[in-house]
């Protein structure tokens, strides 16, 4: 599963128009809760998180995901953030990598399409329920 | 013989009458000749009374008249010239001439000149040949505070010259130079008068001089306020600025992301349309419309119809979320407005909550109380600064969740304002010193100390008070009070 956390639905929009040309299935959620439960449900490879949210800063949910599943790819997609808290949590590997908003369409998609095959996903994501 | 003898006798009376009249006579005359002479040195006395009454009467005059030019002239240079063709008048001095040392090192060579209008004998060349020969009797500072420390007489070739230092500030600024008689009498009563004339200059151009520093050093302290005034609001840009970025950058990211997305459903869309077209030039059969079928599946193109207008709704609100934050920020920008503007306050508290929301709506619920107020004379970018400081600073005492509270309340012709927050509190030992400069609780580079004492200021010029009330652990509450000011 490929997993995005923001706090601002119309940028989940974007980013469910962007994939479903790619014909990848992505799940996204507005709110930790839900990404949380999805985490301690399902198998995610990738979870995308903005980093300023209402509830919780994109830090501490993604340091909550490393313990609940070690093994998913972590990432912070925001349009601003501390650049010594992105470092530090870098260091800790609490998040691997930090995206800059607004994105680059094909980078983005590219980057995500790569990792999920690199962690396993099977190539076919179309089948996977939406 | 009787008649002979009383003869006699008359003559004798006449005789001893006669000698008594020239005797009383004589004496007469001796009294007028005593009197004529102490009336003559009476006179004689009277007469040079009058000449020293002249003469003090004149340096009375000389005097009132240094005192006038003091406050006559505008500079120092014109100052100087009008002393010493006073000073040449009084005396029969001259000509005359003032250096003014320009630097510290006190050089004869290296100072402004002025010169007696009287100035026929030498000239200015010659004292500019004078010049060269101070310099080589003091060539230096030192020889100078030495040698013309006080009033005194000099022969420099044929001719002697009376010299007084000028001194300010105790030190030697300047010196006033006369050419003067090889006999003058140092002692003489006139160099008194010269030198109290020559007091009178120095210490009005000290005076000056100090009066002109304690300008200088008002416009300089003008200056530092303006800057930490500025410095300050910079501070409050920072703690914003990174809110906006974040705010501005999320409706970019989509509009943009969208805007990509719309120009691939056309080229689908397009694709779509010549096929259309391909089919209406041919004769309809099974095949093609399974074909197109099949196409318009490939192309998503049922999602896409349902979903363009969905993406341009969106779009056009994110684009309009970015134009608002950006007329918010130009709100933050009139800061510095000098021009007072008749408002309502509550126009104000709106503009800084449009401005900061992006900074509070994380962690803060806000419950704002804004009551109907009459509108005032005021500086709106200045109190939207105080809004913006004592928001940023109640965010900032909330550390994850917490409430901000904002009342306004019209009463007894004053616009009260109040802002509170259940964040981390004041100590009393802090209570007391918010409001002074520099003074702050926030880590080196977190804050400048000065959002308040410049609040604070920005109260007072409008006539209002500004009062806090903390309790640790509890929370802060600022009051404002505005009088309101209904004419300029």
């Amino acid at each position: 599963m490929i997993l995005f956390l923001d706090d601002e639905i119309n940028v989940l929009r974007s980013i469910e128009r962007l994939f479903r040309a790619k014909k990848i299935v992505i799940h996204t959620t507005t709110n930790p809760e839900e990404a949380l439960r999805l985490i301690k449900e399902k198998e995610v490879k990738v979870i995308v998180s903005d980093f300023r949210m209402q509830e919780v800063n994109g830090i501490e949910f993604l340091k909550k995901v490393k313990i609940i599943q070690p093994t998913t790819y972590r990432m912070i997609l925001s349009g601003y953030a501390d650049e010594n808290l992105i470092n530090s949590a870098i260091q800790n590997e609490d998040i691997h990598e930090y995206l800059l908003k607004p994105y680059d369409q094909e980078s983005l998609i590219n980057k995500i399409k790569t990792i999920y095959l690199d962690r396993g996903g099977d190539g076919s994501t179309n089948t996977e329920s939406r | 013989m009787s008649q002979h003898n009383s003869l006699e006798r008359q003559i004798e009376l006449y005789k001893n009458a006669l000698e008594r009249e020239r005797l009383s006579r004589e004496r007469a005359e001796d009294l007028l000749e005593s009197r004529t002479s102490m009336l003559y040195l009476v006179n004689q006395k009277m007469s040079s009374q009058y000449e020293q009454m002249a003469k003090r009467n004149k340096e009375i005059s000389y005097l009132n008249s240094v005192v006038w030019i003091l406050n006559e002239s505008n500079c120092n240079e014109e100052i100087i010239k009008k002393y010493l063709d006073l000073t040449c008048a009084l005396t029969g001095w001259g000509p005359a001439g003032g250096f003014l040392f320009v630097d510290e090192d006190l050089n004869f060579l290296n100072s402004n000149l002025v010169v007696s209008s009287k100035n026929n004998m030498s000239g200015i060349s010659g004292f500019e040949n004078l010049s060269k020969e101070l310099h080589e009797i003091a060539p230096k500072k030192e020889e100078v505070n030495k040698i013309f420390k006080k009033p005194r007489k000099i022969e420099i070739g044929k001719n002697s010259y009376f010299i007084m230092p000028m001194e300010v500030s105790k030190s030697i600024d300047g010196l006033l130079i006369f050419e003067c008689s090889k006999d003058l009498d140092e002692s003489s009563a006139i160099i008194d008068i010269v030198a109290n004339g020559s007091y009178q200059l120095t210490n009005y151009i000290e005076r000056k001089k100090s009066e002109e520093k304690l300008k200088n050093n008002f416009a300089k302290l003008k200056d530092t306020q303006a800057q930490l005034v500025h410095s300050e609001k910079m501070a409050s840009l920072g703690v914003i600025a990174a809110g906006v970025a974040h705010e501005i950058n999320n409706p970019i990211c989509f509009v943009l992301s969208n805007t990509e997305t719309l120009l691939k459903y056309i080229k689908s869309l397009e694709s779509l349309i010549y096929e259309y077209r391909d089919l209406a030039n041919k004769k309809l059969d099974k095949e093609s419309i399974v074909q197109i079928h099949k196409k318009e599946q490939e192309e998503d193109v049922d999602y896409i119809l349902a979903d363009c207008p969905e993406l341009l709704r969106e779009t056009v609100e994110g684009v309009n979320r970015v134009k608002d934050i950006v007329s918010g920020l130009k709100t933050f920008s009139h800061i510095d407005e000098a021009d007072e503007k008749f408002v309502d306050v509550n126009e104000c508290v709106e503009s800084t909550l449009k401005i900061i929301w992006n900074e509070l709506k994380y962690k803060c619920t806000l419950h704002k109380d804004l009551g109907e107020l009459p509108k005032t004379y005021c500086y709106p970018g200045q109190l939207i600064q105080v809004f913006t400081n004592l928001l940023v600073n109640s965010s900032q005492a909330i550390s994850e969740k917490g409430n901000i509270y904002i009342q306004t309340l019209y009463l007894s012709n004053e616009i009260i304002i109040k802002i509170r927050d259940d964040g981390s509190g004041i100590s009393e030992e802090n209570l007391k010193n918010i409001f002074t400069p520099f003074f702050t609780t926030k880590p080196t580079g977190k804050g400048t100390g000065l959002g308040l004492s410049i609040s604070f200021g920005i109260i007072k010029k409008h006539n209002g008070k500004i009062s806090a009330k903390s309790k640790l652990n509890e929370g802060t509450e600022f009051q404002i009070s505005l009088p309101i000011k209904d004419s300029l």
